[in-house]
């Protein structure tokens, strides 16, 4: 019986943990919505050049290992 | 020689040993996570070492895949998960398992809060090891924790730099590959070349079991051998602490006399201090490395100073007739090299000790205790220090910004009110929990049994003990008895708390700087590398962390020390 309470526990502390990172993907959004030098005070309007672009290193990246 | 010579004599080796250390290190740590892009040509090594790939097929990872920061963080909280319950399960069932040395079974809730200590890199212990743990837990449960929990604080703070240095992008790395990395590459060679350095010292490995021996007084005692001198390498370098023996680094056979103990120290400080190098390294201006390493280097000095000098004062006349605070404190390393340990062992999430911080006088058991609420950043934890030394640093350019009313940019990122809502979650996080879990400890009568001392003393107790869950220290004040249900249960949790909310936060920082674009540098750029803004990142540490606790401070050691 402890054990059950225990594991239930853990468990318990990592769901919470786990919407916490369901808190913050709201909060940072995606490289599309992005602020650039130019759009810092625009972060609704994504133009369609930044989001093809940012869609291209995006792909890129995922091979790219642990580069920099 | 003098006990004062003594003193500056050890701790300018010390710091020789780390300085002749830190390019080297913090450049091998940096080409260690800034590989080359994966190549086909049969001609060029594989980025990837053959035990590696072997580790890669075995957990069926794709090594090459670089991951987004949201996925980073999942693979940190799921293996950590795994490895909580795993390290429960296994002491669970140590009755059952080899060389066990006749130990029953860990209690639920003491393994509860050792499996969340140990995966947290915090290694508090509310058990005594040589009579609680049998070798096979001590080795393959607690010491594999040591080396992957040090791991992951380090692969977070390669993320964090990585967010700085990438940009339109939400890849950060890929975490099992960083983590394999880390204790492949890193920590396992160091901690063997070490283990064979502390064993040349003086220091046991063997898989003995306890000898029963009498005394000169006549009193029988059972001595307990074990694979000391393995796990305390890494016990130090990874910024663990948690001791095989119960007196930890006091014990003669973990830390025999004074060289090993120095080598102890510089190990607790070396992965800490160089990381500020990888940091300059992989940003491309080493300058910005050297800033942090400055900032880390003046709290760590007059940490030292102030502790050693707090212990060395004649406050009594025990004190007056021994030459200083010597209670607690063991004869063979004196107090200069206990006060040096005391101090890196608290501005690190180490946890080690080699004397009883519950004897350090009033106002150096405060400082200890400072040390710890600091953030432990000076140089910190294997990772977790520079991290929060980096976030800190983040709200400094915030802090400049609204001064000079520019935009804040920290490394050609704009900090944004985004990063100002995820550094301000870092910085509340951590007090939160210990201030709280403090005040519901005092506040609940059967809990107060626990603690042995009255009036500001006792608070000072219950207060270091959630200090140091809550920032995964682990050193213990004594003189509370914690191996409770409710503080096995309450600071079990706090630990976990303590240790992924902020990586929570610190990942996501991480994606929200890696998807920005860079900004030039302009006229209105504060210069990050350059004598002001160190000086502005000490006093932001002191005014918004340090005063968070000030009330708490004076309530229990200042309290007691001005009585």
């Amino acid at each position: 019986m402890p054990d059950v309470a225990f594991v239930a526990l853990t468990i318990a502390v990592f769901a919470v943990l786990a919407l916490a990172v369901r808190g913050v993907e709201h909060l940072v959004g995606s490289p599309s919505t992005a602020a650039s030098p130019s759009t810092a005070s625009t972060p609704a309007s994504p133009n369609a050049t930044t989001v093809r672009s940012a869609a291209r290193v995006g792909s890129a990246d995922t091979r790219a290992g642990v580069a920099r | 020689m003098s006990t004062a010579v003594a003193g500056w004599l050890q701790a300018g080796l010390l710091v020789g040993a780390l300085a002749v250390c830190y390019r080297p290190l913090g450049d091998y740590m940096a080409q260690i996570f800034t590989t080359d892009k994966p190549t086909n040509k049969p001609n060029k090594p594989n980025k990837h070492w053959w035990i590696e790939r072997v580790m890669y097929r075995l957990i069926g990872v794709d090594a090459d895949a670089d991951q987004k920061w949201s996925t980073y963080l999942r693979g940190v909280l799921a293996f950590s998960a795994v490895s909580v319950l795993f390290l429960y399960g296994f002491q669970r069932l140590q009755e059952h398992l080899p060389l066990a040395l006749g130990f029953p079974a860990v209690g639920a809730d003491q393994a509860f809060n050792t499996a969340a200590s140990f995966a947290t890199n915090t290694n508090w212990q509310s058990y005594s090891g040589e009579s609680t743990m049998g070798h096979l837990v001590q080795m393959a449960g607690l010491a594999v924790q040591n080396f992957v929990s040090a791991a992951v604080g380090i692969v977070v703070v390669i993320a964090l730099i990585r967010g700085f240095i990438r940009s339109r992008t939400e890849r950060v790395g890929n975490f099992w590959v960083d983590l394999t990395r880390a204790c492949v590459r890193l920590l396992l060679p160091i901690s063997v070349v070490f283990a064979l350095v502390l064993v040349a010292g003086g220091v046991v490995d063997n898989f003995s079991a306890a000898h029963s021996v009498t005394t000169l007084a006549g009193q029988h005692q059972a001595i307990t051998g074990g694979p000391v001198a393995s796990q305390e390498a890494i016990k130090e370098l990874g910024t663990n602490g948690g001791g095989f023996y119960n007196a930890n680094s006091a014990h003669p056979f973990e830390n025999p006399n004074p060289v090993t103990n120095l080598v102890e120290i510089f190990l607790l400080l070396v992965i800490g201090v160089s990381l500020t190098r990888t940091f300059g390294k992989m940003v491309g201006d080493k300058r910005q490395g050297y800033a942090i390493l400055a900032v880390m280097a003046v709290i760590w000095v007059a940490s030292v100073a102030a502790i050693s000098f707090l212990e060395s004062g004649r406050h009594s006349a025990a004190a007056v007739a021994a030459g200083g605070a010597l209670e607690g404190k063991e004869v063979r390393f004196g107090i200069p090299a206990s006060t040096l340990f005391t101090a890196s062992t608290t501005l690190t999430s180490t946890g080690a000790v080699n004397n009883a911080h519950d004897s350090l006088s009033p106002l150096g058991g405060g400082l200890a205790i400072l040390n710890m609420m600091l953030g432990e950043i000076a140089p910190g934890g294997t990772g977790s220090g520079l991290y929060g030394i980096l976030v800190l640093a983040i709200v400094t350019v915030f802090v400049a910004g609204l001064m000079v009313g520019r935009t804040p940019e920290y490394l050609h990122k704009k900090i944004r009110p985004q990063e100002m809502k995820l550094a301000s979650l870092y910085i509340l996080t951590t007090p939160a929990l210990v201030l709280i879990g403090t005040g519901v400890a005092i506040a609940l009568k059967g809990e107060q049994a626990a603690i042995a001392n009255p009036g500001p003393h006792g608070l000072s107790e219950i207060l270091y003990a959630f200090t140091s869950t809550a920032n995964n220290n682990g050193s213990a004040f004594a003189g509370l008895s914690v191996n409770t249900v409710w503080y096995n249960s309450v600071t079990g949790v706090v630990m976990l708390l303590g240790r992924f909310l902020p990586i929570v936060w610190v990942l996501a920082l991480a994606g929200s700087l890696a998807a920005q674009r860079p900004v030039p540098t302009s006229a209105g750029t504060l210069a990050t590398h350059q004598p002001l803004f160190i000086g502005m990142l000490l006093g932001v540490i002191i005014l918004v962390v340090a005063l968070t606790y000030f009330p708490a401070q004076a309530l229990g050691p200042l309290a007691e020390g001005l009585r």
